[in-house]
């Protein structure tokens, strides 16, 4: 059992992920999209109105902060972060003049952290037997066990996808939930609901006072 | 004077691009999933306040209550995150060991001391996998640990912890509003005011005569 976790744990994909900022912040919102939600159903506490409607809502921030996330955020900031990079602070840098872009260095990344074996074996594949023609990088990554993975270009990716975060999940997500919740619950006849709810034990209220 | 300070710029320029490479290289190399995520937390903490507190529309008590509530929530967040992915991460080193990367029934020999030219072979094997395993699982575990952080640790300390805090700084803040009440009902002392029993508005002004409206002056006042 310990050793299947461990061998789990020892998954490159997995620990790919991990040092990824979008693919992991990605993750930890669509785990608290379903996660918080399902929390809020659970608790016997509170009234079955009010837990669909806390559930709905909470289900549609972070949906919308997701969505945010990798529409806006993402290639923004991680492309952006690369060529601003490659034209103003790095340009002297020989790495960056290997890369077209972004996405192209990703690739690389993705096949050099792969073990020598399974990297080959991608290599020879249709869709891979003309890439990384230029700059002796395909020769490094047939013939090294361990390429140069270039942990300058990787930072920087990752620098841009954290300020990129930052600047979308606290500040811009929030924003725009806050103008689109409550018109998407009232769609849905949630907000309504409250709202009827409300005037209805004012009444009672009323009743009981008069 | 002009060339000094050009040169002076052109140092600061390159020691912020060398921090920046540093920087970058450090993130490259190492980069954890609790940077992220307490990245986040803090600037939640300090701008999702803020928003609250330039809320136009809201109440001004509501306004500080929530403000309060929502900073703490990110307060506690920070130093949990970091705690949850360190102390998951720690677990790799427990986790990666020969044992676990190795045959059950090979190990069982090893450590009986039942030394054959394959156990050796095999825990050699497992010792050098359990070695360049354990980074990636170090990442792994944090990144485990920062997703628990957030779907489990963080809600439930907050539910236990803000609502006590919010109590003591309510109290506090009633406390305050008492004394204030009390230091404003007791007026001041002034001899030249005693005539505010009169309840006559217009005698507040001081501008009339405050003797007895009655004896020898023709005309009243």
């Amino acid at each position: 059992m310990i050793s299947a976790i461990a061998n789990g744990l020892s998954n490159s994909t997995l620990a790919n992920i991990a040092q990824n900022t979008t693919a992991s912040v990605s993750i930890e919102t669509t785990l608290k999209s379903l996660g918080r939600p399902g929390f809020i159903l659970i608790d016997s506490n509170i009234s079955h109105d009010t837990k669909r409607y806390a559930a709905a809502k909470e289900f549609l921030y972070q949906a919308i902060c997701l969505a945010v996330y990798l529409a806006l955020i993402t290639p923004v900031f991680k492309k952006g972060a690369f060529k601003l990079a490659q034209k103003t602070f790095f340009k002297n840098k020989p790495e960056f003049a290997k890369f077209k872009n972004a996405t192209e260095y990703l690739d690389y990344y993705n096949l050099a952290s792969k073990n020598f074996t399974n990297r080959r074996a991608t290599l020879m594949k249709n869709h891979s037997r003309n890439k990384f023609m230029h700059d002796s990088l395909r020769q490094d990554l047939v013939s090294q066990v361990s390429p140069e993975k270039y942990p300058l270009i990787k930072g920087t990716i990752e620098l841009g996808s954290l300020i990129g975060s930052v600047l979308g999940l606290a500040i811009l997500a929030p924003q725009i939930s806050h103008y689109t919740v409550h018109p998407m619950l009232k769609m849905l006849g949630l907000e309504k609901k409250e709202e009827s709810q409300s005037v209805q034990n004012q009444q009672v209220k009323l009743d009981k006072d008069a | 004077m002009a060339i000094f300070k050009i040169y002076e710029l052109k140092t600061l320029e390159m020691s912020f691009v060398n921090l920046l490479e540093r920087t970058c290289t450090k993130l490259g190399t190492n980069n954890k999933p609790t940077y992220v995520v307490m990245a986040i937390a803090t600037v939640k903490g300090i701008c999702r306040p803020m928003f609250t507190m330039m809320d136009k529309k809201e109440n001004p008590e509501t306004k500080k209550y929530t403000a309060i509530r929502e900073g703490l929530t990110e307060i506690i967040a920070i130093p949990v995150y970091w705690a949850c992915g360190e102390s998951a991460g720690k677990l790799a080193k427990i986790l990666a060991v020969p044992k676990n990367f190795m045959d059950k029934k090979l190990y069982k020999q090893y450590k009986k001391e039942q030394i054959t030219p394959e156990v050796t072979k095999a825990f050699e094997n497992a010792k050098e996998l359990a070695e360049s395993n354990l980074p990636k699982m170090n990442k792994n575990l944090m990144f485990i640990g920062v997703c628990a952080a957030a779907l489990f640790v963080i809600p439930a300390l907050c539910s236990i912890a803000i609502k006590p805090l919010m109590e003591v700084i309510k109290k506090d803040n009633k406390d305050k509003k008492n004394l204030d009440i009390n230091t404003i009902e007791q007026p001041p002392v002034k001899l030249y005011n005693q005539h505010i029993h009169y309840n006559d508005n217009l005698k507040y002004l001081n501008s009339f005569h405050r003797s007895p409206i009655a004896g020898m002056k023709v005309g009243g006042v």
